[in-house]
């Protein structure tokens, strides 16, 4: 057993209002420079919908993520020799379009612009060339648009769906649609770390967050392209790509990343896991629709003794244990086993996990009474989103795991109403957690952390030890001397 | 008389051909040794180094293309028999003659080089083609091998499924 630290997250999407709050907040706090106009280390879609970069789930065209060719792993853009053979030309990168070109408007014309008939108007003017250009695409093109015939229905998920569920998806007053707020998975097998020629790229001992060295980045974009999410991106201004550094220095200083902190549906919650690193391969190797019970096979009990015990041998610190016990993450994904990865069958082990959103259900067609135990646990076939879209998202095809999710977000449901409506007999209330597997109490913490906890609840960033870790590798008295600010060095080779 | 005249004009053609012949009768030399002379197949006696070490001829190849000293392709042209014999023998240019003022070339193979100059400036082999074109040819060749790696390459997701949707219904952009 070789135990190691991550700091994860949940999304909770039944939460998600698709304010795009987080968005700007790290926009604000990161990737307001020129050169970094179009990347958003976080960005909110809607699905059913294309996403940023346009169609970024079909590894056909971005070839992103893991395969696997006989017993091994290998990056789907092709191994090292593969690699360096086109280093100068790496053919699978998307182009400006497909993320968009980034826009601002000639706002002086509105004061400066001589006087006319007309009222003066801010032209949409290009952040790239400076000239004006018709805006055609966006981060979030057709935002809230779920029948949007271009971007919703070319959905890489929709398009999987048979010719009858993409009518019932797009149907009139049955339309549905979700947010999907994403930033840098911190995979436990990350593609982008196994690609990058310059060796630039490293998940955090200490803590598994994922981050491109600028000092070495030699900027070949090699991660950009074998990123199944697309979440490095190339700073033109720099030469060298970025990336969501799950706000490391926010997190240093004990603060909640600036996305977490400023989320206004609080739907995000972040804490450390515990998970068996050795296993990593073996999980990674597993069929698609086995990936997202093997990940959470891969976590470990934080209150496991011999957990424990493994933990302290392997040098973790008895605050981050405490901080695992704590995690709100280690009870979403595997106490309570509500939330799932999104895409596993990149096969990076993504580190950020999902609850899947239960929508709403439509009662229309029966005004009266309904037996909602019965009816909501036999009727999740007929759910307003086709369980297989869902499973196409989060569990790699396995409808099973999405359907397991969902009876226990319905008991929660359930359980509440009777306590707080009490219009249901509490036979049916006791059949619903026999169905979803979890106790009264679960249940109960799972509405607690759903909608009343506060935030040093949902986040508990761990301590982040940064003493141990400068212990680690250089004298601390030097490092106060020498680091002040950092190694900040402009790159010798600017384009 | 016209006996006599036909005697006189005869012996004159005769001493005129004698004359013009005498050079190539005296040259009794092996163009085929001469070449291998030439390239090194067969060494100088004397020790001497082959005239190919330093010196191109065009029809041999741009593989033995040596660039030291002049290209030999017209020098039979150029100097004649005599020229060339005269050369041969004394070899008197600055940088050859600390090579062959001991290892002279023999009587033999002066002919016998003269012999395969004397050839080759008949045959005239085709110009060889410039190195210029060379080059040419190979960025070309690197070119294309780029080119048609380059048609793997993603050439944009969002525009052409705008432009597919655009056309099923018929909209213009």
């Amino acid at each position: 057993m070789d135990i190691r630290a991550q700091v994860s997250s949940v999304f909770h999407l039944d939460k998600c209002i698709g304010c795009h709050t987080c968005s700007i907040a790290c926009k604000n706090l990161w990737t307001d420079r020129r050169g970094n106009e179009y990347m958003w280390w976080n960005n909110v879609e809607t699905k059913p919908g294309t996403g940023y970069p346009t169609k970024w789930e079909n590894q056909e065209k971005y070839r992103g993520g893991w395969e696997r060719v006989g017993t091994q792993l290998r990056l789907k853009q092709g191994g090292k020799a593969s690699t360096i053979g086109k280093i100068f030309h790496n053919p699978d990168l998307p182009t400006m379009d497909d993320y968009y070109e980034p826009f601002t408007f000639k706002y002086a014309d509105l004061t400066n612009a001589p006087a006319g008939t007309d009222q003066p108007t801010a032209r949409p003017i290009s952040m790239v060339s400076g000239k004006p250009m018709k805006i055609e695409a966006g981060p979030n093109w057709d935002d809230d648009l779920s029948g949007s015939t271009v971007y919703a229905a070319n959905d890489p998920g929709v398009i999987e769906l048979t010719e009858e569920q993409q009518q019932q998806l797009f149907a009139i007053e049955k339309m549905v649609m979700f947010h999907l707020p994403r930033i840098c998975n911190h995979c436990t097998n990350a593609a982008c770390v196994a690609s990058c020629p310059s060796g630039a790229i490293y998940k955090r001992g200490e803590d598994g967050i994922v981050l491109i060295n600028q000092d070495k980045c030699r900027g070949w974009r090699m991660c950009v392209s074998s990123c199944p999410y697309k979440k490095t991106y190339y700073g033109w201004a720099t030469g060298k790509s970025e990336k969501c550094i799950l706000c490391y220095p926010r997190q240093e200083a004990g603060e909640a990343p600036a996305c977490f902190h400023s989320c206004v549906g609080r739907i995000r919650y972040l804490g450390v896991l515990l998970y068996d690193a050795d296993l990593i391969e073996t999980i990674a190797m597993k069929e698609d629709g086995e990936l997202a019970a093997a990940q959470r096979e891969m976590i470990l009990d934080p209150f496991d003794p011999e957990v424990i015990k493994a933990a302290r041998e392997g040098g973790l610190a008895e605050q981050i244990i405490e901080a695992a016990q704590a995690s709100p993450a280690y009870k979403f994904v595997k106490e309570w086993g509500i939330a799932l990865p999104l895409h596993p069958e990149f096969r990076t082990l993504p580190m950020l996990f999902y609850v899947p959103p239960l929508l709403p259900v439509l009662s229309t067609e029966n005004q009266g009474t309904q037996k909602i135990a019965d009816n909501f646990f036999t009727s999740l076939e007929q759910a307003r989103l086709p369980l297989m879209y869902l499973a196409g998202l989060f569990a790699g095809g396995n409808e099973e795991e999405v359907k397991a999710v969902y009876r226990r977000l319905i008991a929660v449901r359930i359980q509440r109403r009777a306590l707080s409506v009490d219009d249901m007999s509490d036979k049916e209330v006791e059949k619903a957690r026999e169905i979803s597997g979890l106790n009264s109490d679960a249940l109960d913490a799972i509405f607690r952390m759903t909608s009343l906890t506060r935030i040093k609840e949902r986040i508990v960033v761990p301590p982040m030890l940064r003493e141990q870790a400068i212990e680690a590798g250089m004298n601390p008295e030097e490092y106060k001397q020498g680091m002040g600010f950092g190694s900040r060095k402009a790159p010798k080779r600017r384009w | 008389m016209s006996g006599n005249r036909m005697y006189c004009h005869c012996s004159a053609v005769l001493v005129f051909l004698l004359f013009l012949s005498s050079p190539v009768a005296a040259v009794t030399g092996d163009a085929g040794r001469g070449e291998a002379l030439f390239v090194g197949k067969t060494a100088f006696e004397l020790g001497g180094a082959p005239c190919l070490a330093c010196h191109d001829l065009s029809g041999l190849g741009s593989a033995v293309a040596a660039s030291f000293g002049p290209d030999l392709s017209n020098l039979y042209t150029d100097y004649g028999a005599e020229g060339v014999a005269g050369v041969l023998e004394s070899l008197a240019f600055p940088s050859m003659e600390a090579i062959y003022a001991s290892r002279p070339l023999t009587e033999q193979e002066r002919f016998d080089l003269t012999a395969f100059f004397a050839k080759t400036s008949e045959q005239q082999a085709p110009a060889a083609k410039p190195l210029v074109g060379l080059i040419l040819l190979g960025i070309i060749i690197v070119f294309a091998i780029v080119a048609l790696m380059g048609l793997r390459r993603l050439k944009g997701v969002r525009q052409p499924l705008v432009d597919q949707v655009r056309k099923q219904r018929g909209i213009k952009a």
